[in-house]
């Protein structure tokens, strides 16, 4: 009886997460605000495979090219079900949370599902996603568990957060294409900005301190990703992810206990 | 006409040889299964003599982790027979002998007591890898490869011959001892150079590529390697600095397989993938005196390793079929999920068990790296021909694929059966690790790890993440087709 009830217990604070917050309505919220940022631009449009441009609409039902229509389904799931077990303040609480490895795994599937109907998938998203990944791994190094109960603002921690913002400006053009990769990079944001969500004002509850925090940090990083873009940096953005994501796993080995 | 007729004779005569192949190891599957499982269910094992060789010596052992290997290797070798082409066996005429010879040459290594038992059996599995590679292989490469093959086991022959290794069983009366550092790197070194070996075969022979008959083997052969690293725990654990060495050359067995994976396509990116997971095993087994978790851990791994290698859907690599001759194979677009999917609790395991024993650097790095070997897959099979299947035969192959492949998922969705039936088994096997205790398998949830103090230091809850994706799943199908609905066009205007 005890297990059905944990089951039980989980349902009832997965529906939540799933459909209200951050899953569901503030996920929409979000994702309209993330492809206003980075949509605008046709910096963003990519051609399809018959050679038109694809319009990059604001709109999830706006045409029979529509985002959501478009979706590689099962890999939207995986992302938009990530987003809905992250940490993040205010959220309900899980019986069992997800540690930081489960929660970067079921972006990282969500990615490899998507992986499979990409013929234009490039080496740098890969090497990217790669990247954030490690980058979200880091901080456990010097830990006892996979577990980061207390998000940490160590060196670290911040080198771990930058590296995945690093990585999260190279994949905007990714975001921009589709809605699987839109929810994931909301995902990863959420996952790698940990340390903010530890210094969350007082005066500000949870979903506020959430939403005011993705209000600025997607902002600042579909401008960066412009103009990166504009400049043809992408390989140069997948060094600095690198470098930064290294240099905190070296900070969080030494630093270690 | 007599020609043609006597071809199809000599191809159906092949198929019944390889049908039978495949049935004989589904059946010592089974067999094993109904055999030993009511006596290691209990937690016993049993010591077997050698009947006709060696009657008044013990040289088998029938244990919980020999029983998950054994069964393991023959339903993964049976389905990866029972999934050839039709027409792949004309020229794979002694294929059913050798892949049984094979599977005879690796369930005795599964129970080998005795190292010669072991050593020998290794041999044995090498000869019937040889034979049944041997159409693809000609002149000087055939004997070279036999050569190869039987060199890779020259440091264990050499550490047998210096008494250096014992009975793989756990000592009878007294303290367990440390095997010798030189068993840990000899050991380390023959798994290494012989998942590496299964790479040198793709990329060296390019009609093994043609057929995937030669193709799955050397994956099957690579990934059941670091077994010998498991058997060894069996008796004694690693000292500490076995523990570094073997950790040390599992990494650099994963440099080596993303090294092999990035500069290669197609099945040779596979079998640099096959390599890594197999050098992630050893990792696993390496850190397990340490933390009983890494060794569940690598148990999991090799085990989803062998199932994933049987779900490739490398009988599509043909050159010469036009788009409208093929479809889409089902195998080709799920390989890279699920490989993650399949071996990712265990993963899971390892990088807790890292952390258990301040090996930091190993539990930030398993995920990335898994995550890369999952890209790769994808990628080498996405933009091959691997993808697609002759149209004929798609309905057929694809439904070959499914067992492995429900396999992986269930294990995937509910990681707590194989953590309460296989996993716990098998690591009480080992006398080198404890018991499998901090480990706590939640039915309706997932797995957790808790410390000593009870504080909760991993959580996978893996069913619960499933139910998450489903319910997003159900709900974004029914947007799409209210979506669809919306945005239906009048019959004028379609395109």
């Amino acid at each position: 009886m005890a297990e059905l009830s944990a089951f039980s217990d989980w349902t009832l604070a997965l529906l939540s997460r799933l459909f209200i917050y951050p899953g569901g309505l503030w996920m929409l919220i979000a994702l309209l605000w993330l492809r206003l940022a980075v949509g605008m631009s046709t910096e963003y449009r990519v051609p399809s495979t018959e050679g038109r441009v694809l319009p990059t609409t604001n709109s999830v039902l706006g045409t029979r090219y529509s985002v959501l229509v478009r979706a590689n389904l099962p890999a939207l799931a995986a992302g938009w079900a990530a987003l809905a077990l992250l940490p993040l303040p205010g959220v309900a609480l899980l019986p069992v949370p997800c540690d930081r490895f489960s929660l970067a795994a079921l972006i990282v599937v969500s990615l490899a599902l998507d992986s499979r109907d990409r013929e234009e998938w490039g080496w740098t998203e890969t090497s990217l996603s790669v990247a954030i990944t490690l980058a979200a791994m880091t901080p456990v190094a010097g830990g006892k568990g996979l577990f980061i109960r207390e998000p940490g603002i160590g060196l670290a921690d911040w080198l771990s957060a930058s590296a995945v913002v690093a990585g999260l400006v190279g994949l905007l053009p990714g975001a921009a294409r589709d809605l699987s990769g839109a929810v994931r990079w909301l995902a990863w944001l959420g996952l790698g900005i940990a340390p903010l969500w530890g210094i969350q004002p007082a005066v500000l509850l949870g979903v506020y301190w959430v939403s005011l925090v993705y209000l600025v940090a997607v902002a600042i990083l579909a401008g960066l990703g412009l103009a990166a873009r504009r400049r043809g940096g992408t390989g140069t953005i997948s060094l600095i992810a690198w470098s930064l994501a290294l240099a905190s796993l070296v900070a969080a080995l030494l630093l270690a206990g | 006409m007599r020609d043609s007729e006597h071809g199809d004779k000599e191809a159906k005569a092949n198929s019944l040889s390889l049908l039978l192949a495949a049935l004989i190891n589904l059946g010592l599957a089974a067999l094993q299964l109904v055999l030993f499982l009511p006596l290691v269910g209990e937690g016993r094992s049993l010591d077997l003599p050698g009947w006709l060789v060696l009657p008044y010596r013990f040289i088998y052992r029938a244990d919980s982790l020999a029983l998950a290997f054994g069964a393991a290797w023959a339903f993964a070798l049976g389905l990866t027979v029972l999934g050839l082409r039709r027409d792949s066996a004309r020229d794979s005429r002694w294929a059913g002998i050798s892949l049984c010879l094979m599977s005879f040459g690796m369930l005795s290594v599964a129970y080998a007591r005795d190292p010669w038992a072991l050593y020998l059996g290794w041999e044995v599995a090498g000869l019937g890898l040889w034979w049944a590679l041997r159409p693809v292989c000609s002149g000087r490469r055939k004997y070279l490869s036999a050569l190869s093959l039987h060199i890779l086991g020259w440091p264990l022959l050499l550490v047998i011959l210096l008494g250096l290794v014992s009975p793989f069983a756990p000592p009878v009366t007294g303290s367990v001892q440390a095997w010798p550092v030189a068993v840990a790197v000899a050991f380390g070194v023959v798994v290494l150079a012989r998942s590496l070996w299964a790479s040198w075969a793709y990329i060296g022979w390019p009609r093994a590529n043609a057929n995937f008959v030669y193709a799955r083997l050397p994956g099957l052969y690579a990934v059941a390697a670091p077994y010998l690293v498991a058997k060894a725990l069996v008796a004694a654990p690693w000292d500490a600095v076995g523990v570094w060495v073997l950790a040390l050359l599992g990494t650099i067995g994963v440099l080596g397989g993303i090294a092999v994976a990035l500069n290669t396509e197609g099945v040779g990116s596979v079998a640099g993938v096959v390599a890594t997971m197999a050098a992630i095993s050893v990792i696993g087994f390496g850190l397990a005196p340490g933390s009983l978790l890494a060794a569940a851990g690598a148990i999991w791994v090799m085990l989803a390793g062998l199932v994933w290698v049987a779900a490739l859907p490398v009988d599509a690599w043909r050159t010469n079929l036009r788009p409208a001759e093929t479809e889409a194979s089902f195998g080709g677009y799920v390989a890279g999920p699920i490989l993650l999917l399949g071996a990712l609790a265990g993963v899971w395991l390892i990088s807790q068990g890292a952390l258990n024993v301040k090996y930091g650097l190993i539990a930030a790095i398993l995920l990335p790296v898994f995550a890369l070997l999952a890209l790769i897959g994808q990628k080498a099979l996405f933009n091959s021909k691997l993808k697609t299947v002759p149209s004929s035969e798609a309905k057929d192959q694809n439904s070959k694929l499914l067992l492995p492949i429900a396999f992986l998922t269930f294990a995937a969705i509910f990681p707590q059966s194989v953590a309460d039936w296989v996993l716990r088994p098998s690591v009480q096997a080992m006398a080198g690790v404890s018991a499998l205790q901090g480990l706590e398998s939640q039915l309706g949830v997932g797995l957790l790890v808790r410390s000593q103090q009870e504080t909760v230091l991993a959580a996978l809850p893996a069913t619960g993440m499933a139910l998450a994706v489903f319910l997003a799943f159900v709900a974004l199908y029914w947007l799409k087709r209210l979506a669809l609905l919306l945005l239906r066009e009048p019959p004028g205007k379609a395109r």
